[in-house]
């Protein structure tokens, strides 16, 4: 169970596992209260604090180290951009450990992961301006490969850009650790493209294949190849000469390329390359970050150079898709992360080991990028780039107007009622459908249950590893007391069918667990029929030795203790294929350069062996049934043979719905 | 088992126990990134940079460690430079924390007001810090080796004493005793020559508030009121317990866990050594009080010459390691001189700092213990932090050379007993489960179950012959060395008040420990299989084939394996009250203690005698090699079990401790 659902935020890699990074509470700093009576003096806090340079230094220099080191984080680079200038770039911890060999923000290498995606936007968005991509035309004109139709309805850029093309998720070779064994990422178009789960438009499920789509059609239309188009129609205008998408890394930048790390403390990983590389192979600095965001900021103008359109950045700026109002919605490629009724727009990224953000207050004209060399004890880096920026708006841009209707609540009946509603399992939209890696998001079903007193219960901790409290504050939006995030859901007939948070509504939403896939059943009924083959196999052997003692016969004819030794042999072969699929889950959720061709052997043996254990199994057991019925007096060999038998019947509805029994090796 | 014990260690220390939890359960503090603080140059200290500092600093640690919320005050060339609060004083209300009118409690910092009073009375020649403190007193605390014990000892740990828990410490107002009564009930044993042994007492600091009132003629909280707060205008302070009507109100919520519940108030009846409570603002008094050599806003408390006696009369045991001051201690960092004091009551996790030279006082307080016990390493990673910043050091270290510094680390291997503990009862049992193991790892370096911010092993490294540094951090490991060979060792953070001496072969658990728990697990075996053979056996319905002597041997075998496992189960019963109920360690337990005392006692040595004569009836029966190999287990099993519960003060009969 647990491994499941660190699968599950594992593979939201590459977007972000921003499910697991609710920003708790923030504590008020508290006025002083003064003690006019005596020589002392004290210092009493505005309400904002202006952001400058000094301020945001120190702010940062407190903030910062204990971070790092109770998260058990190697480095991090944060860069605040304003005005059109660099505010302050300021690097922490290592980007070595071992060496000791200091973040520097000008010059050591990070890997921005997903907010890579920005710079394949902004190369469509040029495409665009030349009117050589349409936004909403059918990009299977641009394409030498084809991408079905679903329903009559083709697929647009305008989709791509808003992660609404519908696919279900494609995770092969989404990060690889051997450069050599990586296929092109127009290799990894063309061998497989993922199911069509939702029509185009309507439901945004997160899509790296889409991504990579596009800036294969970059490279399409502009008749330049991906890497060459970057380097000369953005990183050379904004003179970002430390940036690429290139892998393996250029010899010049290879040196100041940083380490990445799980924790700080364990050896250092290896270079990630990224499969789908227009979706998050980016390399960069802190201080090249830095002109990206002035550039957007100022709609497309960096020291002279223009990389866009004024109107072309307000539209990516400035065209949302709205789902779940009044949650943080898509725009075209950056997602809003709004905070205090303010208008912020960003993109997050996660590769295994970096963790990255960057927002741009548009209003502001104020930008802020982060990103962490190391996941962090127990991924503490999600947390804290979550916990981070928010920190930073609340000091230095707090709300305009109240944008919590912090007064407003829903009356306690009424809000009791509408958390009765959510109870039940529901699932991400972002999810593999028609392959073994759907496992993942059927184990980690959202569970939404009724607290006392009626208030919603929602399985995503806020930094203190605690559960977070949550009020209603409009009718079927809740806010998180204290905190920033909202949830809200949809209703359709009285029954509520979707909902989101403001962390992940802009590109994922959750929908119902249909009854024959609902964990809240299946899952215990899953581990109860384990325990029961588990409690048959030890049993067998323990029986045996205590009759050989005793030198008591088991009384049993010929057929029967065939059929007994059969339905153990069951047993255990059902148990062997699940330690299988477990094996295979740890060694993706440990490394997800697993995601690969080498592990095709191991998926296609799981696979065949798999359906064998789950389908013989089951008719072996029902076999046993049979013959313990036809046979045997006692009333518990038959009371046994009923529960063998259910076991094995709901571990393979299980492996059904979890997909364990399909064939094949593109996912 | 294991957690448990240590948890009961933290649990009980409480008041005053500065660290003392730390140390046995992880200890932690600086980690990698200091170093590079280190080499920076120091920025000014100023309001300004240093609100938008603890700004970024405080939340979010509150945040991630669970935290309720703290209050944190500076002060500089005699004024407040900043004064803050972070967080709530009441979780579930959202009262936010007010450095002016929240009060916290400050645990053992309190025992610095205690200190000054008894200075106070130095001065005016009514106390001899070097005089037997038997002159002051209406009851006798025994001599050891001839030697009394002294003021000075008090205020430098050095009386020897061992540990008290009972009636330390309770959330039950009417559960409460005086100080007097306390101190009178039982006079923990000395068991270490005095001025030579820190060994941390929460007794000898209530001791030396008992002398205050006994040479003043006032009433404790009377003479701190008198003499100590109300020159310091500090009006919103005190040691009494319940709190004043008038202050009650503003009294912080404790907690475990910002998320859990809020816990009760909770009433020391150690009260001098650390009942008081107070807020910021009036600890900023204290502070500037001190750093103006006695002397604050006109009124004069203690002379200048007092106040640099209490600064820079160090009692030297571990060099170059912090040292015992007059009741204030060493927290030097970066190479400046610094003294301080920490405290920590169950929920409330404080310290206080002054830098001297620098004029320079930080105060800080957290309401919350946290999550796995962080606001203990916060509170040492915010001060390590904040000296970094502003009062950086260039000191360079040393380094030994590697062949000398891996011999060095195999000398320190072994098990090592705090010298801080009971010694005389069977609180003795904590030891049991805390002993500190030093090993040796992969390159010959140091491994000490001391872990890092990150919760990992720090690294540690010579540099200086016995003396270690952690990597990056400012902690230093320093070890004595008699004979060539390490005795004792303790580190910056606790060596003015506590060391670690070696543990006696007879009492090491590093062989006792799992030969302790193999024989419980035999036992329990035993015990399990008892009626699980008798089932199968019926089922088949087989019979135990044993002539009577050899079945009433095995029958009473196995009685016996219930007894000692009952009498081992009493003891973790009672203990798990102890760590689960603060208020448990109180005269209300005493039947409890006597029970299982008792119960224990008889079912060790009769467990043991029983197992001894059916290990005789087998091996002189006819029966199987397995039964006589078994009934050899079983009968080496209740030895050791009886030998453990020897060791470590189980069997023993008294309920002080």
């Amino acid at each position: 169970m647990r491994i499941a659902s660190l699968l599950a935020s594992m593979l939201l890699s590459i977007a972000q596992a921003a499910a697991q990074e609710i920003p708790p509470p923030d504590p008020i700093p508290s006025r002083d209260g003064g003690d006019a009576a005596t020589v002392l003096t004290t210092s009493s806090l505005q309400s904002s604090s202006d952001l400058t340079a000094d301020d945001v230094n120190a702010w940062l220099d407190g903030y910062m180290p204990y971070a790092l080191k109770t998260g058990d984080i190697a480095g991090a680079v944060v860069v605040v951009v304003k005005g059109g200038e660099i505010l302050t770039q300021r690097g922490y911890g290592y980007s070595d450990v071992a060496e000791r060999k200091p973040v520097d923000p000008a010059t050591t290498l990070f890997r921005p992961g997903s907010v890579a995606k920005l710079f394949t936007w902004t190369a469509v968005m040029q495409l665009v301006e030349q009117g050589k991509i349409d936004l909403d035309a059918d990009v299977n004109i641009y394409l030498d490969f084809k991408i079905p139709e679903r329903d009559g309805k083709p697929i647009s850029m305008r989709n791509l850009l808003q992660h609404t093309p519908g696919f279900e998720d494609q995770s092969k070779d989404i990060m690889a650790s051997d450069g050599d064994a990586v296929p092109s990422y127009e290799e990894i178009l063309k061998r497989w493209t993922p199911a069509r789960i939702f029509p185009p438009g309507v439901t945004p499920a997160y899509s790296n294949y889409g991504a990579s789509l596009a800036g294969y059609i970059v490279e399409r239309v502009s008749g330049e190849a991906f890497d060459d188009y970057l380097d000369r129609h953005i990183f050379a205008p904004l003179a970002m000469e430390h940036s690429t998408f290139r892998q393996p890394l250029p010899a010049a930048l290879e040196a100041l390329m940083s380490k990445g790390y799980d924790v700080a403390s364990n050896e250092p990983k290896g270079f990630e390359f990224v499969g789908p590389a227009p979706a998050g192979s980016l390399s960069s600095t802190g201080e090249d970050m830095a002109r990206f965001m002035i550039a957007h900021l100022q709609k497309g103008e960096y020291d002279g150079n223009r990389i866009l359109e004024g109107a072309t950045a307000e539209e990516m700026h400035d065209s949302p898709l709205t789902i779940l109002p009044p949650l943080n919605r898509m725009q075209l490629g950056f997602f809003e992360t709004n905070v205090n009724g303010r208008k912020v727009i960003a993109h997050l990224g996660d590769t295994q080991w970096f963790h990255s953000s960057l927002h741009l207050f548009i209003e502001e004209n104020v930008g802020f990028f982060v990103s962490f060399n190391s996941l962090g004890k127990g991924a503490a880096a999600g947390g804290l780039r979550g916990a981070l920026f928010t920190d930073f708006a609340e000091r230095y841009f707090p709300a305009l107007q109240s944008d919590d209707n912090s007064g407003a609540r829903i009356d306690a009946e009424t809000s009791a009622e509408h958390a009765r509603l959510m109870a039940g399992n529901w699932i991400v939209s972002r999810r593999s459908a028609t392959n073994f890696m759907s496992a993942a998001a059927f184990l980690g079903q959202m569970k939404i249950s009724v607290g006392p007193e009626g208030s919603l219960k929602i399985p995503l901790p806020g930094l203190n590893g605690q559960p977070q409290e949550w009020v209603e504050t409009a009718p079927f939006v809740w806010r998180e007391v204290g905190g920033h995030e909202r949830l809200a859901a949809k209703v359709e007939d009285g029954e509520v069918v979707r909902w989101s948070i403001d962390g992940v509504s802009p590109f994922m939403v959750f929908d119902r667990a249909p009854w024959y896939a609902n964990g809240a059943l299946l899952l215990p009924m899953f581990g109860v029929a384990i325990a029961v083959l588990a409690i048959s196999v030890v049993l067998w052997p323990v029986g045996a030795i205590v009759r050989w003692r005793y030198r008591a016969a088991s009384g049993l004819d010929a057929r029967a203790r065939r059929a007994r030794r059969i339905s153990r042999i069951a047993a255990i072969a059902i148990l062997g294929a699940i330690a299988g699929w477990v094996m295979l889950f740890v060694m993706i959720s440990t490394d997800l350069s697993h995601l690969s061709a080498s592990t095709d052997l191991l998926l296609r043996a799981l696979q065949i062996l798999g359906a064998v254990a789950f389908i013989g199994g089951f008719l072996l057991t029902s076999w046993n049934l049979f013959v313990v019925w036809s046979k045997r007096p006692g009333w518990f060999a038959r009371l046994w043979s009923v529960v063998l038998f259910a076991s094995a019947a709901a571990i393979l509805w299980v492996a059904f719905v979890a997909k364990f029994i399909s064939f094949g090796v593109n996912y | 088992m294991r957690s448990i014990l240590s948890l009961t260690i933290a649990m009980t220390a409480m008041a005053a126990a500065p660290l003392a939890a730390q140390v046995t359960a992880p200890l932690a503090t600086p980690a990698p990134m200091a170093v590079e603080a280190q080499s920076r140059s120091a920025t000014p200290l100023t309001a300004a940079d240093l609100d938008a500092w603890l700004d970024g600093y405080m939340p979010y640690a509150l945040k991630t460690g669970d935290i309720a919320g703290a209050q944190l005050v500076v002060v500089k060339d005699g004024a407040v430079l900043t004064s803050r609060g972070f967080g709530y004083s009441d979780a579930e209300a959202r009262e936010p924390v007010d450095p002016a009118m929240t009060l916290f409690r400050l645990g053992s910092v309190g025992k610095l007001f205690t200190w000054t009073a008894v200075m106070q009375q130095v001065e005016q020649g009514k106390i001899d810090l070097d005089a037997d403190i038997n002159a002051y007193l209406d009851f006798k605390i025994p001599e050891r080796d001839g030697k009394p014990v002294t003021m000075r000892n008090l205020m430098q740990h050095t009386p020897g004493f061992e540990e008290s828990f009972r009636n330390g410490g309770t959330t039950n107002p009417e559960a409460a005793i005086s100080t007097e009564q306390w101190l009178k009930d039982w006079t923990p044993k000395r068991v270490f020559e005095a001025g030579v042994t820190p060994a941390y007492s929460n007794y000898g600091a209530s001791l030396a508030g008992y002398i205050v009132e006994r040479v003043s003629g006032e009433p404790f909280d009377d003479y701190l009121e008198r003499h100590i707060f109300g020159p310091l205008e500090m009006r919103r302070s005190t040691f009494r317990q319940p709190l004043p009507d008038d202050l009650a109100p503003s009294m912080s919520k404790g907690y475990a866990l910002a998320s859990g519940d809020p816990k009760d108030f909770e009433i020391f009846n150690m009260a001098p050594a650390g009942s008081m409570s107070s807020t910021a603002d009036d600890m900023a008094k204290f502070m500037i009080a001190f750093l103006q050599d006695g002397e604050f806003n006109g009124k004069r408390i203690l002379r200048p010459e007092t106040v640099e006696m209490m600064h820079n009369s160090p009692l030297t045991l571990l060099p170059p390691l912090n040292r015992m001051e007059l009741g204030f201690f060493e927290t030097g960092i970066n190479g400046r001189k610094i003294t301080g004091h920490h405290g920590d009551t169950q929920l409330f996790h404080t310290s206080l700092h002054l830098l001297r030279d620098e004029g320079v006082g930080f105060y800080v307080s957290f309401n919350s213990t946290g999550k796995a016990g962080v606001s203990g390493d916060l509170r040492t990673a915010l001060f390590d932090d904040f000296a970094d910043r502003y009062f950086p050091g260039e000191g360079v270290d040393g380094r030994v050379d590697a062949g000398t510094a891996a011999e060095h680390a195999k000398m320190m291997a072994g098990n090592w007993v705090l010298s801080r503990g009971s010694a005389s009862n069977f609180m003795n049992v904590i030891e049991l489960f805390s002993q500190f193991t030093i090993s040796v790892g992969p390159e010959g370096e140091l491994v000490v179950p001391y872990l890092g911010l990150n919760g990992k092993p720090r690294d540690w490294v010579e540099i200086a012959p016995f003396v270690w540094r952690d990597v990056g951090g400012h902690q230093r490991l320093a070890a004595q060395v008699e004979g060539g060979k390490p005795v004792r060792f303790s580190f910056d953070l606790v060596s003015p008040f506590m060391v670690w001496d070696r543990a006696p072969w007879y009492k090491n658990t590093a062989i006792l420990l799992p030969l302790f728990g193999a024989s419980l697990a035999a036992l329990a075996l035993t015990l399990i299989l008892w009626p699980v053979v008798a089932i199968v056996r019926w089922r088949h319905k087989s019979s135990l084939a044993l002539e009577p002597r050899a079945l009433g041997a095995y029958r009473r075998s196995r009685l016996a394996a219930l007894a000692i496992i009952l009498g081992m189960a009493g003891w973790v019963g009672a203990l798990a009250v102890l760590t689960l109920d603060s208020d448990a360690a109180s005269s209300a337990s005493d039947p409890m203690f006597w029970f299982v005392q008792i119960f224990g006692a008889v079912a060790f040595i009769g467990g043991a005698l029983l197992l001894l004569r059916s290990l005789q009836v087998v091996w002189t029966g006819k029966r199987s090699w397995f039964a006589k190999l078994w009934s050899l287990v079983l009968a080496a099993s209740a030895l050791s079990v009886l030998y453990v519960a020897f060791a470590f003060k189980l069997i023993g009969f008294g309920v002080n401790y």
